[in-house]
């Protein structure tokens, strides 16, 4: 069954998915991660190039990583027109196989067009699911005639599986980062506004209830940070007076 | 003094916190399984790759169970207080059940600032609480050790001695033996340490350790987790039960202009105050605000 250029792929494929897999606390961007995604994917399955779509906020198909001109020619001839197969996999969550002639041609015959100058004969849509819910669609263009086999389909979802986890991941590791980073500035904001408290305090002679009180008054007098103004009390640049 | 309305309310919310890590455990584990099953079905060329993916949910549904347990066992512990109305004992903390969890006698979370300057710090008792507090005030320790090293840091024994000059006498006066300090560092942002004090194996930080320690790391990133700069509370509920150490930043304050100096110069008088008296340091700021103490 399997031929011997794909016995050797086997190796790779696996290292890769499992390298998918161990994104989570790995240095890198979504951009990389997804080019890489990309790249790889056509090279394992034989393909000549490939897209992945990502729904923006809204909910409609943006191409997030693309190999080469012609896959981000036609997913956004497809998303501009706001139908084809891409759409379609986002919508159903089921994988397609089309050849452009002439499936794909009856359906959507601009797109086939399309597909014809760029020399691809058949294309390939993959859903990227997480539980109920489609996050995204990996685009597989080739210029073979025949339908992929049962083997390429699984790896190929397999790969579309993998993606979505690590993006997942990615996602969740960004938000974490985000969160953190925001913590980390509240809790220093709260030292410099207890620090310039007790500045003011001493400076005044008022205790330092007082002394916030009349830290507060200042900020939102001057319209500004309490948390700069509070810096600028330490770095002593700023005079507060009692009135 | 807590209302009873708001106790109640306490333990309502640690059970529903400890439910909804149950179902996120459980969802990790469905999906666990599945890939498991994948990994004998599918090609085993596909193998490895499920194997990894099991492996991680099973680390992730890991993590949510330690979380469930502690909330679960904090509801138990705030119910039985609740119960026992014995006004004379603290309310239970979130902390207890972290130390529970990792098997040790005692646990304390520090959170730092830049410059390694102590901006939060939450305990699971009154031991715990002085064990922080000779940290503090003698500038040396786990906690410190375990952030600016980015690594877990143990010491049993003697060992406590020799590592820490000052801190570890003045914790072995505290009955402490042995002490395991982990950074919390998630997403790589290292906010702090998680300390244990009198941990069941001193002698490793295994991976139930590390297990509770992303778990202390993700509840303080929680999404009931809304901290908003100034006077606003903090709501995470790890946060909720810390001290801001408030006080001791407004003596820091007031002895700078006093002496003409830095802050971190004035922290380090205060220091040496406390050292000096033999006195918490939290004490000594408390003099220094009320101006019945003055520096130099």
């Amino acid at each position: 069954m399997t031929t011997p250029p794909r016995q050797s792929l086997s190796h790779a494929a696996q290292a890769f998915l499992v390298g998918l897999v161990d994104t989570l606390g790995a240095d890198f961007e979504s951009v990389e991660f997804l080019s890489t995604f990309v790249a790889r994917s056509v090279v394992l399955l034989e393909f000549s190039f490939a897209a992945l779509l990502l729904p923006d906020s809204h909910g409609v198909l943006e191409v997030a990583a693309h190999s080469q001109e012609p896959a981000r020619n036609l997913s956004h001839i497809e998303i501009a027109s706001g139908e084809g197969p891409c759409i379609d996999a986002h919508r159903t969550g089921l994988a397609c196989w089309y050849s452009v002639d002439p499936a794909l041609a009856e359906r959507w015959p601009d797109l086939a067009d399309a597909a014809r100058r760029a020399h691809i004969t058949t294309v390939l849509v993959v859903p990227m699911r997480h539980r109920r819910e489609v996050i995204g669609v990996l685009t597989l263009l080739g210029d073979r005639h025949t339908r992929p086999g049962a083997d390429t389909l699984q790896l190929a979802q397999s790969l579309a599986e993998a993606a979505t986890i690590g993006l997942l991941n990615l996602r969740t590791l960004r938000q974490h980062e985000q969160t953190a980073t925001h913590l980390q500035a509240a809790l220093t904001s709260r030292v410099l506004i207890e620090q310039a408290k007790g500045i003011l305090a001493e400076r005044l002679g008022v205790g330092v209830g007082e002394a916030f009180a009349l830290l507060r008054g200042h900020a939102r007098a001057h319209n500004r940070n309490l948390h700069t103004v509070a810096q600028e009390i330490i770095d002593g640049q700023v005079q507060i007076t009692k009135h | 003094m807590t209302a009873p309305g708001e106790s109640d309310r306490s333990v309502r919310d640690a059970l529903m916190r400890a439910d909804r890590e149950c179902r996120r455990a459980e969802r990790a584990a469905e999906f666990a399984e599945r890939h498991e099953q994948q990994a004998f079905t599918d090609p085993p060329r596909l193998r490895e790759f499920h194997l990894r993916l099991a492996v991680m949910l099973r680390r992730v549904e890991t993590q949510h169970v330690a979380a469930a347990k502690m909330h679960t066992s904090h509801a138990v512990r705030l119910r039985s207080w609740i119960d026992s109305a014995d006004g004379h004992r603290s309310m239970p903390r979130l902390m207890a059940s972290v130390a529970e969890a990792a098997g040790a006698d005692g646990a304390a979370i520090t959170l730092f600032g830049p410059g390694l300057a102590e901006c939060v710090t939450a305990v699971s008792d009154n031991t715990a609480k002085a064990a922080q507090d000779a940290e503090f005030t003698l500038g040396e320790g786990p906690a410190r050790d375990a952030m600016r090293r980015h690594c877990a840091v143990r010491a049993t024994g003697t060992g406590l001695f020799r590592r820490w000059p000052n801190y570890g006498p003045a914790v072995a006066r505290l009955g402490i033996r042995s002490i395991a300090a982990i950074p919390i560092d998630p997403a790589g942002v290292p906010l702090g340490t998680l300390t244990l004090f009198g941990p069941r194996s001193p002698t490793t930080i295994d991976n139930g350790l590390r297990t509770i320690a992303d778990t202390v790391a993700t509840m303080l990133l929680s999404e009931d987790a809304t901290f908003i700069t100034g006077d606003a509370a903090p709501t995470s509920c790890l946060l909720a039960e810390a001290d801001h150490r408030a006080i001791i930043h407004q003596a820091s304050g007031i002895v700078s202009v006093a002496c003409g100096c830095s802050i971190p110069d004035a922290l380090a008088l205060i220091r040496a105050r406390a050292f000096a008296d033999d006195r918490p340091i939290e004490s000594v700021a408390s003099d220094i605000v009320a101006r019945t103490v003055r520096l130099p």
